[in-house]
């Protein structure tokens, strides 16, 4: 195989990673807003402890999360008995076990951007919202969210990208899968295991310029944020 | 407030100390009646007050003293607030029966310190902000006791009619004549991140007012402005005193503020009330004589 042209494999690679990120994105988004709200929000005994909790993947070594995650979803594991019971067979090494375990992954990069935007916005103008008739739930939709628009687009964007670049937990809960579970990251390091060297340049050439494009993109969004305000 | 006059020039007869609890006569259309308590460890509050729902009440005080929390205590904001409040003898709380009135629920206008508009909307948005969230209640809900019209008696030609209803607080010519009487007519399209200190706090007080507050609570309104944009925000709201009627809570450490705005005055101590009654007569009853004097001398021409 020559340098510079993919080939199905990676295309295929390409696909899966693309569809993973953006569902990753998606299911966090959900399960982030309230999460980050109740951070930003909560005088809760648990909120210190559940805070740690949603940040132990910034710190854990992939690896570490990848085998505890393939653990509780392993035959023997309560999500895996869970699943097994429902007739929906092991999640281990498929689509759905790899979305899982990016979303936990990729957990603390989409809650912090929400929770500082939550919490720089303060308590404030949902008091008055609720002073002008509006019950919580309208004031967090029309005031709290939009309000927090700029962190909402970094964890979006964070989320998507990090998900892109994730390799030790793919590979543990995937296993490598071709067309099934096998994502760019790990595409790449098959082809340098096989010694494939022009294909794993083009390959991270690809996500290198990616993540490039990502991280000039939130900047220049930051830096037009900055220009409008006072 | 008597319905819905505009009673901004109605002044106590004279200076009384505060009423303690179970010693008032029951509450009636045209009062706010407040008995709360607040118990924390660094501060307690203990408030009886029956109040006539006309004109400015200006709650008066050294910081500390409880000022910011009675106000946030009958807007609803305090979740550890016990005790009872009912404005035109229709109940907001009442903890012995069971009944607490969500601030939502409770049509209470609230001007904070630092305006707080919605930086995410334009000027337009932020005062038709409650607007809405009226609009979607109007078919069930009956028109409030102790509310109070948008234009009273000098309002001019767009003059809602006195004792108009929920229904028609929304309408476009009250909005109109509410925007006029605040001067922020021009401002309309405007970025909020783009106004003044004072036009901000005015577009805040608009907002407020849109929805057509029963009671309508200041809280420190022009701390963060300078002389000459309070001065300016002080006769917008003598303007709103005498045309809507509506009757205001006013918050400040001010003497300033409550020589022009105050028909009568709430002096609290250490989370208690120290006197009530008319500016001068108030600040004497509650032993601050030399605050009296001062008084006394800004009103000198």
């Amino acid at each position: 195989m020559t340098a510079g042209v993919l080939s199905p494999a990676d295309l295929a690679a390409i696909g899966l990673t693309l569809r993973l990120a953006a569902a990753t994105t998606l299911v966090l988004l959900l399960v982030a807003l309230p999460l980050a709200w109740w951070l930003a929000s909560s005088c809760s005994r648990l909120r210190a402890p559940v805070a740690a909790l949603v940040t132990l993947p910034l710190v854990l070594p992939p690896t570490v999360l990848g085998f505890y995650l393939l653990v509780l979803m392993g035959p023997d594991g309560p999500l895996g008995r869970f699943t097994q019971s429902m007739g929906w067979g092991l999640l281990s090494f498929t689509f759905t076990g790899l979305l899982i375990g990016s979303v936990v992954y990729s957990l603390p990069f989409a809650v912090q951007p929400l929770r500082d935007a939550f919490e720089a916005a303060g308590r404030r103008p949902l008091e008055v919202a609720q002073t002008l008739g509006a019950t919580p739930l309208q004031a967090f939709v029309t005031v709290a969210l939009p309000l927090a628009r700029p962190g909402l687009l970094t964890a979006a964007v964070l989320s998507f990208a990090h998900t892109i670049g994730e390799f030790g937990v793919v590979l543990m809960i995937g296993g490598n899968i071709p067309g099934r579970t096998q994502v760019v990251s790990t595409q790449i390091y098959g082809h340098v295991e096989a010694m494939d060297y022009g294909n794993a340049h083009t390959l991270a050439a690809v996500l290198l310029l990616f993540s490039f494009a990502v991280l000039l993109a939130l900047s220049l969004l930051g830096r037009r944020r900055l220009r409008v305000l006072p | 407030m008597s319905g819905t006059t505009a009673g901004g020039n109605r002044r106590p007869a004279a200076a009384h100390g505060p009423s303690g609890p179970g010693t008032t006569p029951a509450a009636t259309a045209g009062e706010l009646d407040v008995s709360l308590r607040v118990a924390r460890p660094d501060f307690r509050l203990e408030v009886d007050l029956r109040l006539p729902l006309a004109g400015i009440t200006v709650l008066f005080g050294t910081s500390g003293s409880g000022k910011t929390t009675l106000l946030r205590a009958i807007a609803g904001l305090e979740p550890d607030t016990r005790g009872r409040v009912s404005i035109g003898g229709r109940p907001w709380q009442d903890d012995a029966a069971g009944v607490r009135v969500p601030v939502w629920q409770r049509r209470v206008g609230y001007v904070f310190q630092e305006a707080s508009l919605f930086e995410h909307l334009d000027v337009r948005g932020n005062v038709e902000y409650g607007l809405r969230w009226l609009r979607g209640r109007k078919a069930g809900t009956r028109p409030d006791p102790g509310k109070a019209s948008f234009a009273g008696r000098d309002a001019g030609p767009q003059a809602i009619e006195s004792g108009a209803d929920l229904s028609d607080c929304d309408s476009p010519e009250a909005l109109e004549a509410l925007i006029d009487t605040l001067g922020i007519g021009a401002l309309r399209g405007r970025r909020v991140d783009t106004l003044s200190g004072g036009q901000r706090q005015r577009v805040a007080i608009a907002r407020a007012l849109a929805v057509r507050p029963a009671l309508l609570l200041l809280d420190e309104p022009l701390a963060a402005l300078d002389f000459a944009r309070r001065d300016e925000i002080m006769g917008w709201l003598e303007a709103l005193r005498d045309r809507t009627g509506t009757p205001m809570l006013y918050v400040t450490h001010s003497l300033e503020e409550l020589e022009r705005l105050a028909g009568r005055v709430v002096v609290l101590r250490d989370g208690q009330v120290s006197a009530v009654g008319a500016p001068e007569g108030a600040l004497r009853a509650a032993g601050l004589d030399a605050a009296a004097d001062r008084l006394q001398r800004l009103r000198l021409p």
